[in-house]
């Protein structure tokens, strides 16, 4: 071993070498990791930490199966008037539910019922005469009376009830049931054939007459409908939506909602943030600022590792080798560019595991990446605590309302226009002074009102002001001055310069208007004269 | 206590394996040169901060893997990309006329406004072993309406150009888009849309 590492050193194996550099980044002591017994419990309950799928890269599988912003999409679908599509793909699957979970105990061979002091045995013919009283029963009450077949049927009863009745009265019910459960599934797939699929159904949703026609075949099956009976519709509905409106979705407001109400529900894993790359952006900046920047460099060279030898099956071992020595050397070598303070036991490990006849395995890495996974998550939960995280969610509320005031006055269908914002961009140099300083709030003030304000005097002048929602003010003299009628030392109203300008008024009409006011002026003065009485009549009285 | 940037950029190096994209991200970053060829497991990143006309700029620099074999899995870190650094080596014609497949990744990966800096790598060699004529990588960048740099790592020539271009590049597209945005908003307070005239006469 100590060969190979001689002549990987001398780069006969192609393996780069380079002059351990000083690094500014802390090693982390991963001993007192390796000794807790709260590591050792996180080793067993970590499987899922390969899976390369974050909550906030949301498919359409998420969407529609997992139900994940479903609302949201439903919105977005709304506005482009093809909800539809959704509402009806929503459906069929309810169907396949429904039909799972009301799904016949015909297949069932055996029925156990326990009893309190033993296992009961209940014969053919104990059975048959139950079945026979629950006949009876049934006619009296004007049931369906089917006859079942129970000539096979050898059933063997464990369950908690006391009594072996009660129990034969369930299984019967669950055989008498069958029926029902088969028409109840078939008028459930008649309606909604007739709602979406026929040629005259009220929603129509452009279904081609071969999948009309197949799902017509399912339906009018011999056994009655199957649970993939719609099938072929929904998969026909599932393309048309992908290809058509959930990559346009995406790019929406109303996605970065749906992130934002992920991002605000406490559950992120560091998982939700290696997958997401604006989110991993972020992550990285605060391991910079914690000086753990190596620990996420490290994690991602090892999913890189893994996945191209998955990829490639391990096909070319000594790529895989060199590529294993390359993260050796980074990382774990005694002369390590980036050391991450590996006891020595794990690093002795990782070499035979490098040294390997066939090559390395993709799993090679899978213990320090386990300690290094594990060790960064600690760091997740201060990074959700952090001015960097809170940063990073009230600039994805904020490019949200530049979103919404950019599409002011257009459809969302319209969202790729040059106005429109990439919200990326948008959120990674937020931080940006010429833009804070040309962003602004177009948003619709919030109206709500904490109806606990209005019991407590100190948080009613707390209270954010909305400029555009005041009716006057009070002057220093106390007196209320409104902002709609006419002020005497201003010429005209706020109410008035507002129906000035959306309202046109023809000149003529204003010329009109004045003259009558000089008119009624004139007059006004020439009673005031007239009318008034003499001034020794005043002196009198 | 860390300083508080006014900006952090993202940007992204791409180009063939063997172009030299680490080795300019290094030289950049750490101020280093590492002659030694070491190839990039997937993706790595390093952070500088620039004074861009006086103002403080953070620049997140992605370096990723140019290899055939890691070019599915880069892909995705295209998308928060703000500006992208575009390598071919001008020893290397064939890393050179791979700049088309790498051209159209970012238009199928990445934002649609992102900001790209054609650079050609190892400008100090000799003429004799230049593959690629400094006219055909100027004729390409202006095809594509970036801005054209042949730089070298050895000898540190034109690199701190490159990456300032590209972080004054990104923060102009920022200033216009934020103008075009503020323009956008006068105009609809200046002159209502027609429904709105309609509302205003409505009796209420």
């Amino acid at each position: 071993m100590i060969k190979f590492w001689k002549s990987a050193a001398k780069g006969k194996s192609g393996c780069p070498v380079r002059p351990p550099e000083k690094t500014s980044e802390t090693t982390v002591d991963f001993n007192n990791i390796l000794n807790s017994t709260q590591f050792l419990h996180d080793i067993k309950d970590s499987e899922d930490i390969f899976e390369k799928k974050s909550k906030l890269s949301l498919s359409l599988n998420d969407t529609l199966l997992k139900r994940k912003a479903t609302t949201y999409f439903m919105q977005y679908m709304e506005t482009i008037g093809q909800h539809l599509l959704v509402k009806c793909w929503l459906d069929l699957e309810d169907f396949k539910s429904h039909f799972r979970n009301t799904d016949n105990v015909r297949k069932n061979n055996f029925v156990f019922c326990k009893t309190q002091s033993c296992d009961l045995y209940c014969d053919h013919s104990h059975l048959q005469s139950k079945i026979e009283r629950k006949e009876k029963i049934s006619q009296k009450a004007n049931c369906h009376n089917t006859v079942i077949n129970t000539n096979n049927t050898n059933i063997t009863v464990l369950s908690s009830t006391s009594s072996c009745g009660s129990l034969f009265d369930q299984v019967v019910l669950n055989m008498y049931g069958n029926n029902k459960k088969s028409q109840n599934s078939t008028e459930e797939a008649v309606n909604l054939f007739k709602k979406y699929i026929a040629l005259e159904a009220p929603y129509q949703i452009g279904i081609p007459d071969n999948v009309r026609k197949s799902v017509i075949t399912n339906i009018c099956h011999v056994d009655g409908p199957t649970e993939d009976c719609f099938k072929s519709v929904q998969d026909m509905l599932f393309t048309r939506i992908e290809e058509n409106h959930f990559g346009d979705f995406l790019n929406t407001p109303l996605y970065i909602k749906a992130q934002i109400d992920i991002l605000t529900n406490g559950s992120l894993q560091l998982k939700d943030i290696l997958y997401n790359d604006t989110l991993l952006f972020y992550f990285t900046e605060y391991l910079e600022q914690e000086s753990c920047r190596i620990l996420l460099e490290f994690l991602m060279a090892i999913i890189h590792f893994r996945d191209n030898l998955i990829n490639n099956n391990n096909d070319n071992t000594d790529q895989a080798q060199a590529d294993a020595i390359v993260i050796y050397e980074k990382y774990f070598s005694l002369q390590a560019t980036n050391p991450l303070g590996f006891p020595t036991d794990i690093r002795l490990k990782i070499e035979s595991e490098i040294c390997r006849e066939n090559g390395p395995q993709y799993d090679c890495f899978d213990l320090p990446y386990r300690i290094v996974y594990m060790t960064v998550t600690h760091y997740v939960k201060t990074f959700l605590e952090s001015n960097m995280y809170y940063k990073y969610l009230s600039e994805m509320i904020h490019s949200v309302d530049y979103n919404m005031s950019s599409l002011n006055h257009k459809s969302y269908s319209d969202c790729s226009s040059e106005y429109s914002v990439s919200t990326q961009n948008t959120l990674l140099a937020m931080g940006d002074p010429v833009f804070r300083r040309k962003k602004r709030n177009h948003s619709v003030p919030d109206m709500t009102i904490d109806s606990n304000q209005l019991y407590n005097a100190d948080s009613l002048w707390k209270r954010t002001r909305h400029e555009g929602l005041t009716l006057g003010r009070i002057n220093s003299l106390g007196r209320f001055e409104s902002k709609f009628e006419p002020d005497p030392d201003k010429k005209e109203s706020v109410l008035k310069k507002m129906v000035n300008r959306f309202v046109p008024i023809s000149t003529s009409k204003v010329e009109e208007e004045m003259a009558w006011q000089i008119a009624h002026m004139i007059v006004k003065d020439v009673t005031d004269l007239t009318m008034a009485p003499p001034d020794n009549e005043e002196e009198e009285m | 206590m860390a300083l508080d940037f006014s900006a952090t950029y993202k940007l992204l190096v791409l180009g063939d394996s063997n172009v030299g994209k680490t080795c300019i991200v290094h030289r950049y970053c750490d101020e280093r040169y590492y002659d030694i060829y070491i190839s990039t497991i997937g993706i790595d990143f390093k952070q500088k901060i620039i004074n861009l006309d006086g103002v403080p700029i953070k620049l997140q620099i992605w370096d990723t893997a140019g290899q055939e074999r890691f070019r599915t899995l880069t892909t995705a870190y295209y998308r928060g990309a703000m500006g992208i650094i575009l390598m071919y080596d001008i020893t290397n014609l064939e890393s050179f006329n791979h700049l088309s497949y790498w051209l159209r990744n970012i238009q199928e990966y990445a934002s649609p406004d992102v900001i790209k800096v054609l650079v050609g790598n190892k400008c100090d060699v000799h003429e004799n072993h230049r593959a690629v004529p400094k006219d055909r990588g100027q004729k390409i960048a202006d095809d594509f309406d970036m801005p054209f740099f042949e730089v070298s790592c050895k000898n540190n020539i034109n690199i701190e150009e490159a990456f300032l271009t590209l972080a004054r590049k990104i923060r102009e597209y920022r200033e216009t888009k934020a103008d075009a945005f503020e323009l956008k908003e006068r105009d609809n307070v200046v002159k209502p849309s027609v429904s709105e005239t309609d509302a205003s006469k409505c009796i209420c």
